[in-house]
């Protein structure tokens, strides 16, 4: 008996020998992915405080002194002070659009009443590549006499953004309880009071994801801000910084600065609310 | 007194009421600005037009143009070969990477954090990034290949036919690989606990287990991830964009830098419209191709 548990006690230190030399291999190569995955962001970042010299001598080392003169250049030359705030601007009200549009609409189809023909209607704009519509909604903007305007660039953030919304929120929506809201309107709540008061509130964690995807969306987009709002001082952050390259291509500091004051809301976002952004952006697969 | 039926009715008309509220803004958006403009597109797409004067209606010569028009057709060949990559480096990497994290207990959260963390940032920051790093003269990758005494490998690379088109596809699969392996991992995640116990205790090796257990189980996941990748691989645009402009020439454009060079620099909105449309038309198709093909497997190993 004694004897058996020995072998089995011996066994079993081998095989935890083994993964331990197995897992620390293991640990080796996804560190060194990670690192793949970082450096060039770090690259970037340790550039925006050097001096174009040090760049263009050492572009792997630190920087000897830090220094700000790049973002400044970046802020004021480039015009990033102005397409910050744009973007910010339009991201803000977009995803407030977005989330009231799609909140009222995914609890009508989850509480109020269920179309599944219109629900698959709007679950059709999931298929349809931004590149379709581009050209024509570009027209019917300009038609409008909304070109360069930047509610267009909103509401064009906004209803690209809708069909997944929706899709989010109705699935998280239709599991709400519905005694929850019997209750409500029990206690004299009429449908919008219960909405407002019960539903909504209650959807938090749905609406975060939701708002989360379509801020980084927006955030991140190129091509709707470079055809609707070309205008200068409309301009988003994109816009600004692909720009940016044109009147300082051999600055590579301020390039790098300006790369960097575009990418560092993203990362805060996707620090702070690491969860909500990954689920957003995965949601069609996840839940799909 | 109300009596409980005009009482009931009130209601329904309130609920009625309500529905159409809270589906009346969204409708009207949605309609305008994305079923409008996709039959807007079909529409401009049997027109020439260059955005002001008059639009003239040409039938189909717009498709024609477009089966006759090789810079349609290498934009073409350059999106099936950034597919291919995709299928070759950017699903299997992210197989390997979310199966070496799967099971891996410390540090399983930050990799992941880490490996999604280049999918959410700009691809314009990223275009630029890379086209400083990748740069002929001053970037740092023509330094170090200098440096190391490597001097005929220092290429321009941006400049370069064949290494324009590798090095864009190369950085959109190296952004989101991450993605992928959130997805994959997510799948190999709700695979039962138990069912990867008795494999091991059966003696199941690592490499057998991947082949025998999980890869028939994460096969749902595969299918969007190759549905997202597919996809995205046809509306690429911004990091060729940004990078080289699709260039030199059009070596590494693609269909979606196709469509907005023609319909914004050559303002060729019918031409444009119609490219858009064949965008459209292929992504459905690979989506259709892709679910019938994982349909048909799931019926095999039924059988």
């Amino acid at each position: 008996m004694s004897n058996q548990k020995n072998q089995i006690g011996k066994r079993n230190r081998r095989i935890r020998y083994k993964s331990c030399a197995f897992l620390t291999v293991k640990l080796i190569i996804l560190g060194m992915f990670a690192a793949t995955t970082l450096v060039p962001f770090f690259w970037v970042l340790m550039s925006s405080f050097k001096t174009n010299s040090e760049i263009y001598g050492q572009p792997f080392s630190l920087p000897h002194h830090y220094q700000i003169d790049a973002f400044l250049q970046a802020w004021q030359g480039g015009g990033l002070s102005r397409s910050l705030s744009n973007s910010l601007f339009y991201c803000a009200a977009s995803v407030v659009l977005v989330l009231l549009l799609s909140s009222t609409t995914s609890y009508r189809f989850a509480k109020i009443r269920p179309n599944k023909a219109l629900y698959a209607f709007f679950s059709f704009g999931l298929l349809i590549p931004l590149h379709a519509v581009l050209i024509p909604l570009n027209v019917i903007y300009s038609r409008l006499g909304m070109g360069n305007t930047r509610s267009a660039l909103i509401i064009a953030y906004a209803v690209s953004n809708l069909s997944m919304s929706i899709f989010i929120l109705t699935a998280f929506m239709r599991n709400l309880p519905d005694e929850l809201l019997q209750a409500a309107e029990i206690d004299g709540c009429s449908g919008l009071q219960a909405f407002v008061r019960v539903a909504f509130p209650l959807s938090k964690p749905a609406l975060a994801t939701a708002g989360m995807l379509a801020f980084v969306n927006c955030w991140n987009d190129l091509l709707l801000g470079m055809t609707i709002c070309s205008k200068e001082n409309l301009r988003t952050i994109s816009l600004a910084v692909y720009n940016l390259r044109a009147s300082f291509s051999d600055d590579y500091n301020v390039l790098t600065a300006g790369i960097t004051i575009m990418i560092v809301p993203a990362v805060v976002i996707y620090t702070l609310f690491q969860e909500q952004v990954i689920q957003g952006m995965t949601a069609g697969a996840l839940k799909g | 007194m109300i009596s409980p039926r005009s009482g009931k009715s009130a209601r329904k008309r309130h609920e009625r009421a309500l529905a159409l509220a809270f589906t009346l803004p969204s409708l009207v958006l949605f309609v305008m600005f994305m079923i409008v403009p996709i039959f807007g597109a079909l529409y401009l797409s049997f027109t020439k037009w260059s955005g002001a004067g008059a639009i003239k209606y040409i039938g189909i010569s717009n498709y024609t143009n477009l089966l006759h028009n090789r810079d349609f057709w290498i934009s073409f060949r350059n999106s099936v070969i950034l597919i291919v990559l995709h299928l070759g480096f950017q699903l299997t990497s992210a197989l390997f990477f979310s199966y070496l994290l799967y099971r891996t207990k410390p540090g399983m959260r930050f990799f992941r954090s880490v490996f999604f963390l280049p999918s959410v940032i700009s691809a314009t920051a990223i275009g630029v990034m890379f086209s400083l790093l990748f740069n002929a003269d001053l970037g740092p990758i023509n330094f170090v290949l200098h440096e190391l005494g490597l001097h005929d490998w220092a290429l321009p690379w941006l400049s370069n036919k064949t290494t324009a088109l590798l090095v864009v596809s190369f950085i959109i699969i190296w952004q989101f690989i991450g993605y992928h392996v959130v997805i994959i991992l997510a799948g190999m995640k709700a695979i039962p606990e138990e069912i990867i116990e008795s494999a091991i205790i059966d003696g199941s090796n690592t490499v057998v287990l991947f082949f025998r257990i999980v890869y028939p189980l994460i096969k749902d996941m595969l299918q969007v991830s190759l549905i997202f990748m597919v996809t995205g691989c046809l509306k690429a645009f911004d990091h060729s964009y940004v990078m080289t402009m699709g260039g030199p020439g059009v070596s590494s454009s693609f269909l979606a830098v196709f469509m907005y060079k023609q319909a914004y620099s050559r303002q060729k909105l019918g031409l444009g419209s119609a490219a858009g449309l064949v965008i459209l038309l292929l992504a459905f198709l690979c989506t259709r191709v892709i679910n019938w093909m994982f349909y048909h497997k799931d019926e095999e190993s039924v059988t």
